[in-house]
């Protein structure tokens, strides 16, 4: 096969979608060797940075797959994700091509686990030390145009008296012990950028970018946007609103509103879920909410707002039922179309959480969405991550 | 008008527009270099693939053109329409577009390629790009 000059295979092979150039490496070993090589995946990168998926585990554990919303292509794709038995994974994180889970079936973990969705390759990850597994959290943050990341670790052992923190660098393979006021309150920020109620850290350069208050402290509603400006997506009414934090005043100022005709409407009993929302890297932002019917784009450039359907494609046979109170999850099932024109107690739904009064709250909030209809929207869970 | 003469593998000769042929970034080069008295030879383009160039880059500079009237969508049917061929044609056009260099005719060849290894699994692909190397040879 050495006729096809090289330069044009590369030419060929990095239009296709990552999933592809995977398989493709099986083709032969020149092609092995081309296209598992550095300077090729650098390529890939640089050609399409802005790549970003959205990722929902929601339906891990009991069918297998990871839920993929490609920010480019605007379609959901299934990734099914074989993992060890006997384990209850759940997505911690995820960053630069690789997502960490965490086995929540132990009381203490050792270790976290690092996954390729696209290769499925799993690398076991050791803690610098045993913790209870509620106790844990942790951060993840991919350095463009390389295999590296750090992660962060923060131990909630010793609350509320102390806060632990290690920070790992894959470049070392080590754990570093950090202090109490570095780790207070990081959230999941835009690669290299981390935020917390101090102010926005830089994590390659381990250095403040900026030092200020920030009012209303909210991690889940906040999000940083890779020039470091912050800001607040809030569901007023039925709409979302997007708000700019500037450090200094600690003031906010409202950006933009996604217009009347996108009705963004909450089911009964929802309206204290916040929804999530992300930068993509054309600084688009995307705003995702389980319970939502749609996930919503901002075009900060048009100022343009559009919706893409919250949906599996090529799933119109069943749907899953997923169920909220005050906004936490109780639950999910798979059902049909067909068994969602039966009645809850007919499909099973007996479900196991604290206080019989709940079922009732649980009722008024699957009806509207789904069964009355007949026809049987797909709802998604809170866990949604960015993954590039 | 002024008018280049092209020179395929085979000796057939192409008269074209000067202005088409400076789409091509190659013979752009070659018509610097040595002026438009002498035939360009192009040793690496085979006659017929050298017409399917010649052809599209004639179709897409005439859809550019002020007053044209073709829709995206004809363009797109005539694109597709036009890397319908077999697989060595196509690969042939591969290697001639960027031979040639140009950048929208290599573009087009290789994602309707690209769209091709997508859908086969990796044995297929090797057949694929197998074959087309025996039909050359």
């Amino acid at each position: 096969m050495g006729r096809f000059p090289d330069e044009l295979l590369e030419e060929i092979v990095i239009r296709l979608p990552i999933q592809s150039i995977i398989a493709a490496r099986s083709v032969c070993s020149h092609w092995r060797n081309k296209l598992c090589a550095k300077y090729f995946q650098a390529k890939k990168d640089s050609r399409e940075p802005q790549q970003r998926w959205i990722i929902m585990d929601f339906f891990l554990l009991s069918e297998g797959f990871l839920g993929v919303f490609d920010t480019i292509d605007k379609k959901w794709l299934k990734i099914p994700l074989s993992l060890p038995p006997n384990t209850r994974f759940s997505l911690l994180c995820g960053s630069c091509g690789y997502l960490c889970f965490m086995d929540r079936q132990a009381i203490t973990t050792h270790h976290i686990h690092l996954c390729n969705p696209v290769t499925q390759q799993w690398l076991q990850l050791p803690l610098p030390r045993s913790i209870k597994t509620s106790r844990l959290h942790i951060r993840m943050y991919g350095i463009r145009g390389s295999n590296h990341f750090k992660l962060l670790m923060i131990d909630c052992t010793d609350l509320p008296s102390r806060l632990a923190g290690s920070l790992y660098d894959s470049h070392t393979g080590d754990w570093k012990p950090r202090s109490q006021e570095w780790i207070t309150n990081f959230t999941s920020l835009w690669d290299n950028l981390a935020m917390c109620k101090d102010g926005i850290y830089d994590m390659d350069k381990e250095e403040w970018r900026l030092r200020g208050q920030i009012s209303d402290f909210q991690p889940t509603t906040l999000r940083l946007r890779r020039d470091g400006s912050v800001f607040r997506t809030k569901l007023v009414g039925t709409r979302i609103r997007v708000y700019q934090l500037d450090m200094e005043s600690t003031r906010e100022e409202l950006v933009t509103e996604s217009p009347e005709r996108m009705r963004v409407e909450m089911p009964p009993g929802c309206s204290g879920m916040i929804p999530w929302s992300y930068f993509d890297g054309l600084d688009n932002l995307w705003v995702v909410c389980p319970v939502l019917p749609a996930i919503y784009r901002y075009e900060p450039c048009s100022g343009q707002w559009s919706s893409f359907d919250n949906k599996w494609s090529g799933a119109a046979d069943f749907g899953y039922a997923i169920c909220y109170q005050g906004g936490k999850l109780l639950t999910t099932r798979r059902v049909t179309s067909g068994e969602a024109a039966q009645s809850l107690e007919k499909l099973g739904f007996t479900l196991t959480f604290p206080g019989q009064s709940n079922i009732k709250s649980l009722w008024h909030l699957i009806q509207p969405c789904s069964l009355k209809a007949r026809t049987w929207k797909l709802l998604f869970c809170p866990r949604a991550l960015f993954y590039y | 008008m002024v008018k280049v003469t092209l020179k395929s593998a085979e000796g057939d000769v192409f008269e074209v527009d000067e202005e088409l042929a400076l789409e091509s970034l190659m013979v752009k080069n070659m018509i610097e270099d040595v002026g438009l008295d002498s035939a360009i030879s192009l040793p690496n383009v085979s006659s017929t693939i050298l017409a399917k160039v010649i052809e599209y880059i004639k179709f897409h500079m005439d859809a550019q053109k002020d007053g044209s009237k073709k829709t995206s969508e004809e363009i797109k049917a005539f694109d597709d329409d036009f890397v319908n061929v077999g697989i060595p044609t196509l690969f042939e056009m591969v290697l001639a577009s960027n031979y040639l260099n140009v950048k929208s005719l290599l573009s087009l060849t290789c994602n309707t390629v690209a769209n091709m290894i997508k859908t086969k699994p990796p044995a297929e692909v090797k057949e694929m790009f197998t074959s087309a190397k025996q039909a050359k040879a």
